[in-house]
């Protein structure tokens, strides 16, 4: 009796909808994802990360990682005929905004974890939203991170080195920071910073009859957490919250 | 394609540079130096080089020599990734690929080698000097007869001899640097270095681009040194038997007052520099290598032992004239192995050269447009 569903009654003065998110995946052969061993998404490097024993060297595929490329915007920022659309045919056109500072924590630890350690960061902005956010950026420029700066018209693109290379993997980049070049960057290891992906909110939409956003996120009638109207993270959600209710005449939000 | 080289980032370090992994790109640096230009888009540009480890580009750039180091730029990076500093890390680092016998590289990352060389220096000259000096007469001052001026004067054109040899090969790969892409030749026609070769003495002796760079004292102090330093630099090298002679001459005879003046103007101008390096003033002095103290210190004593042999001549001091005068080329000797084509005195010749080669290299690509477009027209 005590697991069968109940139908209970609450009255309410607002609801906070929080769809949640899923990390993006990459598709076959995006950045070599799938095709070379050694592209990975960032989700996977924390969790290797984590199961990591202190002290231990970092490896992959059981080869020693001497150089590493962190890639940002993956799946996020997506540009109109130049990316291909997904599933729903749309590119993800959104800032995921989080991965930033994700990419900057994950590049200082490495840093800090593995001093020896080559760092590369390919971004197109440094968008670190959130109090106290670009601390990562800074302790990651000053651990000697290289930063590399592409554009989204024009992806870096990740390449099986030749027979006889130092390096298993190539990424080639137009680099603006140096006029535009094109660089050769040897790696061991290709990190993708993947972007946020809205839920599945069919049912919510009907539901609750608020409107969705051309990037299938749920738009406004109601307050929104994480996820709903765009991505965010929990001091933007908060916020949000709190001004929506503010706006109008409702309870404040606590934070 | 520009393969990315981390490691070029330790190496700068080595020759002096700090703080280069801070600087983001922002630019700022190049908005405000008042040498940089399109073409010549220091110092962003040349750090840049350094964090993606481009040696090849590096090697033939001329932007390190085209900055005087005003520090306008290190005052205003938001970062404190010190870019003046790097500037003077990259021309240390260029002198040393220039270097085709690699002991530039060994003198300025080893203060071990910098300190062999010294003494190096030294033994060699007390070597020569006892195997080859002449009786110590001691009833009055004759160094003509303790060092006769005809040997000291051959022993001088062939040190100048060796000095022009290192010079002018390394010269010569500075030229190659500049004016090849990969395996191949990019020379501007000869005309072009022919009509603009008097450039090159025009900004050798009025160095007209420091005076660009900041309030002008530090030219004004520089240019004394210069002076200074190249006048007695002919005096030895060219006129040394009128020089170094056992004759009493009155104050105002050009033989002392020319070496007098000579002397206390490389003084004042090295002086200046060593006590701003000291006290850490000015933006360009708050780090500082060892051939930065080296070269000042070493010219101070020079002048001073100079003055010193004069002196004791004059006060018929004899024993005191002639160990003086050892010492004296001892102080020459170093200063010259040390730093000397190999090192921080070789930018005598590297500075004004690389505006020389900027200037040619503009004029030609001038010409070039002209006669493009005056083909366009004529089809
Ligand atoms: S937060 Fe940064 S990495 Fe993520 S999508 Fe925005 S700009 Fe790209
Ligand atoms: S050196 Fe400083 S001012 Fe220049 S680009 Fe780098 S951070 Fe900006
Ligand atoms: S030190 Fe002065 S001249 Fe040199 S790069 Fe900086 S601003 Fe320009």
């Amino acid at each position: 009796m005590k697991d069968a569903l109940q139908s209970i009654e609450i009255s309410i003065g607002a609801i906070v909808v929080a769809t949640g998110f899923d990390p993006y995946q990459p598709r076959q052969g995006e950045y070599g994802f799938g095709e070379l061993q050694e592209v990975v998404t960032l989700p996977q490097l924390i969790r290797h990360l984590g199961l990591m024993k202190a002290g231990e060297p970092l490896k992959w595929n059981g080869h020693a990682v001497r150089d590493v490329a962190l890639i940002h915007c993956v799946g996020s920022r997506e540009i109109e005929g130049v990316d291909e659309p997904h599933e729903d045919g749309q590119v993800n056109n959104y800032c995921s905004r989080v991965c930033c500072t994700a990419t900057l924590h994950a590049a200082e630890e490495l840093r800090q974890r593995f001093p020896t350690l080559n760092i590369y960061d390919l971004y197109q902005d440094i968008r670190t939203y959130g109090r106290g956010h670009e601390e990562h950026y800074r302790g990651a420029l000053e651990g000697g991170v290289r930063f590399v700066r592409y554009h989204g018209e024009e992806r870096p693109q990740v390449i099986s080195a030749p027979t006889g290379d130092t390096h298993p993997v190539l990424i080639h980049v137009k680099d603006s920071l140096t006029y535009n070049e094109e660089l050769e960057i040897p790696v061991d290891l290709v990190v993708l910073a993947v972007g946020m992906e809205p839920r599945q909110i069919d049912a919510l939409v009907k539901m609750l009859k608020v409107s969705r956003g051309n990037d299938s996120r749920a738009h406004a009638g109601a307050f929104e957490g994480t996820e709903a109207r765009s991505t965010r993270n929990l001091q933007d959600a908060a916020r949000h919250a709190q001004n929506d209710s503010r706006h109008r005449g409702g309870n404040r939000v606590a934070r | 394609m520009n393969r990315v080289d981390p490691t070029f980032v330790n190496e700068l370090k080595e020759y002096g540079a700090v703080g280069i992994e801070k600087c983001f790109n922002c630019g700022n640096c190049t908005a405000i130096c008042p040498l940089a230009s399109d073409e010549y888009n220091f110092p962003r540009g040349v750090i840049r080089r350094v964090q993606i480890g481009d040696r090849e580009t590096m090697k033939t750039q001329l932007d390190p020599w085209l900055c005087y180091y005003c520090g306008d730029c290190s005052a205003t990076c938001p970062k404190g990734a010190e870019p003046g500093e790097t500037m003077m890390a990259a021309r240390r680092w260029l002198t040393a690929q220039y270097d085709w016998m690699g002991l530039s590289r060994k003198l300025y990352t080893s203060t071990a080698w910098a300190i062999g060389a010294l003494i190096v220096g030294a033994l060699m000259v007390l070597g020569l000097a006892w195997l080859l000096h002449g009786d110590l007469v001691t009833s009055q001052v004759q160094l003509n007869t303790f060092a006769p001026v005809e040997m000291i004067h051959v022993a001088d054109l062939i040190l100048a001899g060796v000095l022009a040899f290192f010079l002018l090969s390394n010269l010569f790969r500075m030229f190659m640097f500049t004016f090849r892409e990969g395996k191949q030749w990019k020379l501007p026609p000869f005309a072009v270095f022919v009509t603009e070769a008097w450039q090159l003495v025009y900004h050798t002796l009025t160095q007209q681009r420091f005076s660009k760079c900041e309030g002008r004292r530090r030219w004004i102090s520089h240019m004394i040194l210069v002076f200074g330093y190249g006048s007695m630099f002919v005096l030895i090298v060219v006129f040394l038997t009128w020089f170094q002679t056992d004759n009493l001459y009155p104050l105002y005879h050009p033989q002392r007052l020319i070496g007098y003046l000579a002397a206390l103007a490389i003084i004042y101008g090295a002086g200046d520099a060593l006590v701003s390096r000291i006290q850490k003033k000015h933006q360009m002095h708050h780090f500082s290598h060892l051939s930065d103290w080296l070269f000042p210190i070493l010219l101070i004593l020079l002048s001073v032992s100079g003055l010193m042999i004069s002196a004791f001549r004059y006060m018929g001091l004899p024993l005191a004239t002639y160990y003086t005068y050892v010492i004296h080329l001892v102080i020459m000797m170093t200063l010259y192995i040390c730093i000397g084509p190999m090192g921080k005195w070789a930018h005598l010749l590297y500075r004004p050269f690389a505006v020389y080669f900027q200037i040619v290299k503009e004029k030609a690509a001038q010409q070039s447009e002209v006669t493009a477009g005056a083909m366009a027209s004529a089809d």
